[in-house]
């Protein structure tokens, strides 16, 4: 009886401290914009510290940089700046470039300046940051490989650059599905394709199935094609997809496992 | 508590062996409602011949030889009582007997246990599936030589309840490899109710009819019985051995089972070796019943059946284990002589559980699922409550039904490919659903006279019903394209009928009814189940209607103390029936579709032709069609029959009949792919001998001309079993000693 109630007392007295823990949340006085990402390099200039970010292993495939800028004197966040990215890949007999996206304006969201880059094979690159037209930093990344990029010549004899974006990490039942096109203009010019038509399959090829409700990816923006990818099972699934362009087709697919 | 089982087992031997002689048993006969005498009642001993008639105030004095007795006591009008009665050691003084009016039979019974009248025991049967074949209009589902699965009318799964003592179980196997009648063996079965129809909603609403498995009880008619039954088949090379024990005192029996079966691959006719199809199962069961005192006892009640190597040869797996625990805990208050006469409450709990591989199969030759195994998992717990009270008043009574219960069911299976490169595929296929289920049940008779009766039940049912399951809810979700929210049904069901005797003997009963059934939870929140009957995965559907069905029955009865023949007829029309949909190749949905109707009747007869031979002989009949598909609706069995001649005496029984069936070209097409089925029949001779009061011998050939056949109910033509010679005895040690 008496363990009974000393049991009751301390259940009351946990029951009671966490009910305060939960009404009283620790309040940070700023919330840092980059928690949760990983920083990847430093690099100070006169007044300015500039800290990149990325929220994902450095590979193959649409990889999202973040850029945080502080004004060093005071510690006070750069909320303003023009930020753009290059992007460099030296195989000694030849240099190129690759697809990549610079921040949409001027102004930092969420205290952050977001590009992102599809790294097309794996190795290292060379990655420079230009922070309003005369500062910039350029680091040095070990890309590794994955399969998430595709690189196919169309029926237009042109190079296109297919990258799976989502899902990253898939799961049985809905998943958002994203891809990004890109033309290989040159070796420095990657421009985004907007105006492709996407037909999306997805199938299980050891069970000879595919699944309902899927959507087809349509343009967003930048050369970004949003749909829904319905995976009914877990094992290996193969996503199929027929882009159309004008005159041209391509053809390719992802091997996606759950 | 070793100590009183010790004491216990004293007493009784030291009582049965002062038993002598003969003993006047006094008694009243009284009409339950209004406690009065009932005039010119009869009472007769079965199997002795002996018997006594009420007088005008419904006393009665009869000479009781020694030992244990039926007793069936019998009035116009009322319903007769079968009790056992023994003489020295409960029933010295005045026997109170207490008949209700008769009432419009909703059910047949087909009885097993040894306390009802000889001629109609059933427990001479092999097996729980044999005693589901006596009903007409009942045809089993085969797909091995395990647990076949009941059909009633045409109608079968979700649409027809089986039910045990009243209990809600759920089939753990998505496959329904395991129906719940495969928990209840044959020794233990006292009766089945089979109620064809919605006309009788105590039990469930299940719009094609209800199965309620009534289980063998403690009985206190004897201090200790201990009996011991072992037996062979020689079609499957089935053995099986089996045991029990009851003893009791005046307030306490307690009854304890056990039984074991063990059988290789079965053989069809012309000894055609049927590969896949052995199993073994044991069953046990406890029954404890406490009396307080002449209107309060409590009894509890567990089944345990195990099953192992179970063989599905028309199937693509095997089920590896089996397991289920019922348990229940049941008070009954009785009130003599008042309005309420009795108030009967239960809670009970049940756990089912199922495995099956495809590990013995050769998966790289199969057309479907080709190099893949599929070990599958299912479970089902179901937990309620019931409450049932009579009130009587003269040619009124009311009979009131509480029903809660809470089922929760997960099922999974995980693709194994034979390729080393091919990952592993795991697949939710019911994600923890939980149905709530409630319900109340009016039952009203209204007897105004000797002649006319009627019928009336209503009945509502609610359910609140999810999946709890994250991943399974995406799945449905992802198959549906939208979110799945709690749904929640009323279903409201009623009944009518009306019976008149035109003559004595002659009665004619007319009955409608109206129901609304409950989707099942596979319906519902299935995914991706294969069904072996027609080869597509089934996905459930969340949203469906409860199916609609409105039935009429005509239904005529002529009887004599030397015959009795009946005529049924139906007809049902189903609305929002439910049933797959193709959906895309090797894929279908559970729709409602637009509307069906089944139609049919069944045929009865019995003859005394001189005092121990007797001619019984059945027919049925289902014609189901299909509106929306234009078409006959799947698994209707063709015309089917029974017939047999039965010789039986003092101590003995035998029978030669035959059951046969038309052949069936009536199938369905566009809903599933069926083939047509061949006309057959198939003789079977059966014996039942009494070795003295202790030891009972049955013996028989089944197919006796070992006829290669196919029913049409059976999944992917598996055909039935050859030539079948089987024995069996039991003996009762207490009476051997």
């Amino acid at each position: 009886m008496r363990q009974l109630k000393l049991i009751i007392t301390i259940l009351f007295l946990l029951l009671a401290i966490s009910a305060c823990s939960e009404d009283n949340p620790v309040e940070n006085e700023a919330a840092d914009p980059a928690e949760g990402l990983t920083k990847i390099a430093e690099y100070s200039f006169s007044d300015t510290l500039a800290t990149l970010y990325t929220d994902a292993e450095i590979e193959t495939g649409y990889c999202k940089f973040y850029l945080k800028l502080t004004k060093v004197s005071d510690n006070s966040p750069i909320e303003n700046a023009a930020v753009s990215m290059k992007t460099l890949m030296d195989m000694g007999t030849m240099k190129h470039s690759s697809p990549m996206e610079n921040p949409a304006s001027n102004h930092a969201v969420n205290g952050l300046f977001e590009c992102a880059a599809v790294f097309i094979m794996s190795g290292m690159w060379e990655v420079t940051f230009v922070i309003n037209e005369g500062s910039e930093f350029t680091t040095s990344l070990d890309v590794s490989a994955t399969e998430r990029v595709r690189n196919i010549v169309g029926s237009d004899d042109k190079t296109y650059f297919v990258t799976l974006i989502e899902p990253m990490k898939p799961l049985v039942g809905m998943n958002d599905f994203e891809v990004c096109v890109h033309q290989r203009e040159s070796m420095t010019s990657f421009p985004a394709v907007e105006d492709v038509n996407i037909v999306m399959t997805p199938s299980m090829p050891s069970m000879g199935h595919g699944s309902p409700n899927n959507e087809n990816p349509v343009h967003k923006q930048n050369g970004h094609y949003l749909g829904k990818v319905n995976f009914t099972m877990t094992g290996d699934w193969l996503v199929e997809l027929y882009l159309s362009r004008a005159d041209s087709l391509l053809v390719t697919s992802f091997d996606i496992t759950l | 508590m070793n100590t009183k089982i010790i004491y216990l087992v004293m007493i009784s031997f030291l009582t049965v062996a002062s038993i002598t002689g003969q003993r006047q048993i006094r008694g009243e006969v009284t009409d339950a409602a209004s406690g009065k005498g009932i005039p010119f009642a009869n009472v007769l001993v079965l199997k002795e011949n002996i018997g006594a008639a009420c007088d005008e105030n419904g006393m009665f004095a009869l000479n009781l030889p020694s030992g244990t007795h039926n007793v069936k006591i019998s009035a116009v009008g009322y319903q007769p009582e079968t009790m056992l009665i023994n003489g020295e050691i409960k029933y010295n003084g005045e026997l109170k007997i207490r008949l209700k009016r008769k009432t419009i039979e909703l059910s047949e019974d087909v009885v097993i246990y040894a306390s009802e009248e000889p001629s109609k025991i059933e427990g001479w049967l092999n097996s729980t599936d044999d005693v589901m074949q006596k009903a007409e209009g009942v045809s089993l589902q085969r797909r091995g030589n395990y647990a076949l699965e009941p059909s009633i009318r045409g109608m079968s799964a979700g649409q027809i309840g089986v039910v045990v003592d009243g209990m809600k179980i759920f089939s753990a196997c998505v496959d329904r490899m395991d129906p719940v009648t495969a928990y209840v063996e044959v020794e233990n079965l006292r009766k089945m109710e089979v109620s064809k129809g919605a006309f009788d909603l105590t039990q469930t609403s299940g719009v094609g009819g209800t199965i309620n498995m009534v289980t063998q009880k403690a009985n206190f008619s004897t201090p200790l019985s201990v009996q011991a039954d072992m037996g062979y088949e020689s079609v499957s090379q089935l053995r099986r051995f089996g045991g029990e024990v009851n003893f009791s005192n005046a307030n306490l029996a307690v009854r304890g089972t056990y039984s074991m079966k063990n059988s290789s691959d079965y053989y069809a006719g012309n000894n055609a070796k049927i590969e896949n199809s052995g199993f073994n199962k044991n069953n046990y069961t406890l029954n404890f019943t406490n009396k307080f005192n002449n209107n309060h006892s409590l009894e509890f009640a567990f089944i345990g059946d195990n099953a192992y190597d179970i063989g599905y040869p028309s199937l693509l797996m095997d089920a590896t284990k089996a397991l289920s625990q019922i348990y229940r805990l049941e008070h009954k208050w009785n009130i003599p002589f008042s309005a309420l006469q009795y108030v009967n409450t239960k809670i009970y709990y049940n756990r089912i559980d199922h495995w099956m591989d495809d590990y013995k199969r050769d998966v790289t030759q199969r057309p479907v699922m080709t190099n893949m195994y599929m070990p599958m998992f299912g479970k089902t717990r179901t937990a309620g409550a019931m409450a049932e009270m009579l009130f009587l008043e003269n040619a009124h009574n009311l009979k009131v039904i509480l029903d809660l219960y809470r089922m929760s069911a997960f099922a999974d299976m995980t693709m194994i490919s034979v390729f080393d490169d091919v990952s592993d595929m795991y697949l939710i296929n019911i994600g923890d659903a939980v149905l709530n289920n409630g319900a109340v049940t009016f039952d009203y008779n209204w007897i105004p006279s000797g002649k006319l009766r009627f019928r009336v039940n209503l009945r509502y049912d609610v359910s609140f019903r999810n999946i709890h399951n994250k991943d399974a809810r995406r799945l449905l979700e992802g198959y549906w394209n939208e979110k799945i929210e709690e749904k929640k049904y009323g279903a409201f069901s009623f009944s009518g009928a009306l019976e008149y005797e035109f003559l004595k003997g002659v009665a004619f009963r007319l009955a409608l009814a109206q129901s609304e059934r409950l989707p099942t939870h596979i319906e519902n929140y299935g995914f991706y189940l294969y069904n072996y009957t027609d080869n597509y995965f089934y996905t459930g559907n969340p949203n469906l209607k409860t199916e609609l069905s409105r039935q009429i029955e005509l239904s005529t009865e002529f009887s004599s103390s030397s015959y009795r023949f009946s005529l049924s007829a139906f007809y049902n029309n189903v609305e929002n029936y439910i049933s797959g949909l193709l959906q895309s190749e090797e894929f279908k949905v559970f729709e409602n579709i637009s509307s069906a109707y089944l139609t049919g009747g069944e045929l009865s007869g019995k003859i005394d032709l001189t005092s121990g031979l007797k001619f019984s002989a059945g027919l049925s009949y289902v014609y189901g069609y299909n509106r929306e598909y234009d078409e006959p609706l799947p698994m209707i069995p063709p015309l089917e029959g029974n017939f047999a001649l039965h010789f039986f005496g003092n101590g003995y029984r035998f029978s030669f009949g035959g059951r046969f069936a038309g052949e069936q070209n009536r199938i369905a097409s566009a809903t599933t792919s069926e083939d047509k089925t061949a006309a057959f029949i198939v003789f079977a001779f059966r014996g039942q001998i009494d070795l003295r009061d202790y030891a009972e011998l049955k013996f028989g050939v089944e197919n006796v001309a070992d006829k290669y056949y196919n029913e049409h109910l059976a999944i992917n033509n598996l055909p039935g079993r050859g030539r079948n010679f089987y024995a069996g005895i039991s003996v009762l040690f207490d009476k051997l000693f």
